[in-house]
């Protein structure tokens, strides 16, 4: 079980992180580039130092701000690390990739290997190997080290999405078998969602909000979650901003009681096999949204919302104006 | 490969020379090999002086006498004067490249030392007299004196040292042990350096004592004790004396001791015989005289070595015995 | 888009005429280099070397040679690694300062290297006398042999091996750690078996020099002969042609070696 609670100070901004990941539980951080996940993974990993507070890990503290001189060295934690480059040894074989790790032992190793589809590759050269390939030797080789937890620093996010949604499914059933937890930090949501029992939300190195994947979505805790987990409607009325989902945001008809708002569509964009329409509203509301709907409107035509479940702020809260 | 290199020598001598002798009409070269420790002698005194004189040109290469001859002998040096210092680099020469030379001054051989060692002091009364010679083997026959000297089989410096402590044996009732031990014993090739090493490690203070040239030492800045002529292989009249030290190099050749004499000669293939015949004319000159006498070589009356005959005129005339 | 035929044509020509224009500077480079070489084989006849090495002794320097350099190699290899790879890693701080420290040698004449050795390791020096207590002299000794070549050839392996080690990948010794290794295991496993290409070949260039080394000999340590020393001076006992048959005997002795590393070095290079 992780217990992490420190900062680390970058030049730009102090990335700090408060959590406590049971055994086998999988945690994704979410936010854009350059909020610091990278650093996070880092601090757990023990490559770089804390400035303030300490990690643990079961009952071993693996990292401490007061002493780091006795932080438990990188590749002693049994916490792994895979990242976009899969740090794959050139001299060697796969075989002898997955083998490298101090512990490892061939048997296990091969059958490992066996589980993951790559037992025909075992005395190729990683040079040979596909993006997909390559990461899960590493995701072998990382397995073979008796591992507690794992990082992922967004492993698959040069791969292509379906690619590498399928590679996560392999990554969670082999962190099922071997029965450690995981941290994910990715800016993709889906993927958070798909892979984490729980999803925090990290911006400028502050986690903003943790909880379950759907929870962070429908209720974002403030304006600024809301615009990371992928709200795209910004509707203000005096001292209210409500923000609006684009997949919530299903037209109903005018009649349907007053608390309404109309809006006029002025853009409409296939997206997949729905459209995502672009309103401004009327009234006596003031912004801008968009709707996901499967089939478009007229531009110009007007749609109703009713803004009930959509989360409601403070003015001072504003993301967009 | 020799004669290429004999060819392209030439040419280039010819090249250099002609154009030049076409542009001003009469100044040659004289083109001269000489021993290392001349090196100074002519290019910052003899040389210059030279050139203010006749107008002619110089251009001198000093190195060891021995390999000088050698690279004569195979083609890859021309200069038209050779200055060796000791007969035996001479001798290399003859009959091919020169028949006569004329022996002109000496350099006796001294031992220099460095001012500031541990055994300065001692060594300071040697050389002023208030102790007696002998002592000096016996102090440099002390395990820990740090004696250096150049190398018997290339150098006449080199075959001179061992000589004389060979020759103090007898003059100076220095015992054989001492003289053994003075010259290294079994570790004798740690005493051996090459010319520029041994002169910076004496100047370095890290020698104690080196064989040297008087004028060397004189050069160099450095003290030195003076050798009775008897063993310093720079008094003529003593020859029959230096002959009686012998050494066998490795190469199981038998050297006698010889005159460190300095001798210069005209060879034949060097490009422009005029600028050469001019320059051994200055040589033996009085305003070249002065100059050596004032670097501290002594002075020998010319003497013709070798085939009169074969000898220019003029110089049969110069050295004619008295 | 077709590019007309014209165009094509010349197009591809001219790419054939500067690549043969390359390969022709090439080969002028190559017959300039092995000139000296050919030179020194048309000069000898197979008699003149058989008599040369007839002579008594005239082994010996061979082994000191050898020796020497063997020695001097294995001190350079052990001095100069770690300061290559704290260099290619860039861990050093005021990192021009040493590498101007390392160049610096390399710039030096060798002669100039000999003299300056003598201020500073002389027997007289404080440097000096520490190494007599231990029985060492650095004037004229075989150690002084050893000293004065690893002077003259340590800029070439510290500088080759510094490029050998920062053309490894920091984050294959970075996921070598995570995956437990320690600093040790990590340059063991994975640092030096892909440096290994580049490593050999600065190892082929020290050795080359180490074995040619003269001008630091020639002042600190004129005896015992190594071959560069016994060929200047046998040039000047006996002549060109008695010296040249070891000038050979240097080359066969010391080529191999170079050689060897060369066609591993990019068999290995292919692996990778």
């Amino acid at each position: 079980m992780l217990a992490a609670d420190f900062e680390v100070a970058r030049r730009d901004f102090t990335v700090g992180l408060d959590i406590q990941v049971a055994p086998g539980e999988r945690v994704a951080v979410l936010g854009p580039s350059g909020a610091g996940k990278t650093t996070l993974l880092e601090a757990i990993a023990g490559l770089v130092p804390l400035t303030a507070g300490e990690i643990w890990l079961d009952q071993d503290r693996i990292s401490s701000a007061r002493s780091p001189r006795r932080d438990t060295r990188m590749g002693h934690r049994r916490v792994g690390l895979l990242r976009q480059n899969p740090g794959l040894f050139p001299h060697l074989t796969v075989l002898e990739n997955i083998c490298y790790p101090p512990g490892a032992l061939p048997v296990q190793a091969v059958a490992t290997a066996a589980r993951m589809g790559l037992s025909g590759l075992q005395h190729a050269r990683p040079q040979g190997l596909s993006g997909g390939e390559a990461q899960r030797v590493a995701l072998c080789r990382a397995l073979q080290t008796e591992l507690r937890l794992l990082c992922l620093d967004e492993p698959f996010s040069s791969l292509d999405r379906p690619l590498g949604r399928e590679l996560l499914g392999v990554v969670r059933e082999a962190l099922t078998d071997s029965g450690a937890a995981a941290v994910l930090v990715t800016h993709q949501l889906s993927d958070a969602q798909a892979f984490a029992d729980r999803v925090a939300i990290l911006h400028r190195g502050s986690v903003l909000q943790i909880g379950d994947p759907r929870e962070v979505v429908l209720r974002p805790k403030s304006a600024l979650v809301a615009s990371l987990v992928g709200y795209r409607g910004w509707l203000r009325r005096g001292d209210h901003v409500l923000a609006i989902h684009p997949d919530l945001a299903h037209p109903v008809g005018a009649e349907e009681g007053d608390g309404v708002i109309s809006g006029r569509v002025v853009g409409i964009v296939p997206d997949g096999a729905l459209v995502d329409v672009e309103l401004t509203a009327e009234g006596d509301w003031v912004g801008r949204w968009h709707a996901r709907l499967a089939e478009p409107p007229q531009l110009g035509s007007r749609l109703y919302f009713r803004p009930e479940t959509a989360p409601r702020f403070p003015g001072s809260e504003a993301v967009f104006d | 490969m020799s004669a290429i290199f004999l060819v392209t020598a030439s040419a280039l001598v010819s090249v250099s020379v002609a154009p030049a002798a076409a542009a001003t009409g009469s100044t040659g070269l004289a083109n001269l090999a000489s021993a290392g420790s001349l090196q100074l002698l002519l290019d910052r005194y003899l040389g210059p002086a030279f050139v203010r004189a006749s107008g002619d040109r110089y251009q001198n290469q000093s190195a060891g006498s021995q390999g000088l001859a050698q690279e004569i002998v195979a083609g890859e040096l021309s200069p038209n004067v050779f200055l060796p210092i000791g007969s035996a680099a001479m001798r290399l020469l003859e009959p091919r490249f020169t028949r006569w030379a004329v022996r002109f001054a000496a350099s006796p051989l001294v031992v220099a030392y460095y001012p500031r060692g541990p055994h300065a002091g001692r060594l300071k009364q040697i050389s002023q007299g208030k102790l007696p010679l002998k002592d000096l083997f016996t102090l440099m026959a002390r395990p820990g004196f740090k004696l250096g000297r150049t190398d018997p089989a290339l150098d006449p410096q080199g075959q001179g040292f061992v000589e004389m402590v060979h020759l103090a044996e007898r003059y100076l009732g220095v015992s054989p042990v001492t003289a053994n031990a003075d010259l290294g014993g079994a570790s004798a090739s740690s005493q051996i350096f090459s010319e520029t090493g041994l002169d910076a490690s004496l100047q370095a203070g890290q020698l104690d004592a080196a064989s040297a040239y008087l004028p060397q030492a004189v050069q160099l800045g450095m003290p030195y004790i003076s050798l009775p002529p008897k063993i310093n292989f720079g008094d003529p009249r003593d020859s029959p004396i230096y002959a009686r030290a012998t050494l066998t190099l490795a190469t199981g050749q038998v050297v006698h001791g010889s005159l460190l004499d300095l001798e210069v000669s005209e060879l034949r293939v060097g490009g422009d015989p005029g600028a050469g015949n001019a320059f051994i004319r200055f040589l033996l000159g009085s305003r070249a005289r002065g100059i050596l006498t004032r670097r501290g070589y002594t002075l020998l009356s010319p003497t013709l070595l070798g085939r009169r005959a074969a000898a220019p005129g003029w110089i049969r005339a110069l050295t004619q015995k008295r | 888009m077709t590019i007309p035929p014209a165009t094509a044509l010349s197009r591809s020509s001219g790419i054939r005429a500067s690549t043969g224009v390359a390969l022709v500077g090439a080969l002028l480079v190559w017959v300039a280099l092995l000139g000296p070489l050919l030179a020194l084989l048309a000069h000898l006849t197979p008699r003149s070397v058989v008599s040369a090495l007839r002579q008594p002794g005239a082994f010996q320097p061979l082994e000191v040679s050898v020796l020497a350099s063997l020695i001097a190699l294995a001190v350079i290899l052990l001095l100069g690694t770690p300061l290559a790879y704290l260099m290619a890693r860039g861990r050093l701080p005021f990192p021009r300062l040493w590498e101007v420290g390392v160049i610096l040698p390399l710039l030096t004449p060798p002669l100039v290297i000999g003299l300056l050795l003598i201020f500073m390791v002389g027997p007289s020096t404080p440097i000096g006398a520490a190494l007599s207590r231990i029985d060492l002299t650095a004037s004229d000794t075989f150690f002084a042999l050893v000293l004065a070549e690893v002077y003259e050839a340590v800029p070439y392996y510290v500088l080759g091996a510094a490029a050998a080690f920062a053309s490894v990948d920091p984050q294959l010794e970075q996921a070598a750690g995570l995956l437990g290794d320690g600093h040790w295991r990590t340059f063991r496993r994975v640092t030096v078996p892909l440096a290994a290409p580049g490593l050999a070949t600065a190892l082929a260039v020290t050795w080359a020099r180490a074995m040619g080394a003269f001008g630091a000999v020639l002042i600190i340590a004129y005896h015992p002969f190594g071959l560069p020393m016994q060929i200047w001076v046998t040039l000047q006992e006996s002549g060109l042609s008695s010296a040249l048959p070891f000038a050979l005997v240097l080359l066969v002795v010391a080529l191999p070696l170079p050689v060897g590393a060369f066609i591993w070095s990019s068999h290995a290079r292919r692996r990778l």
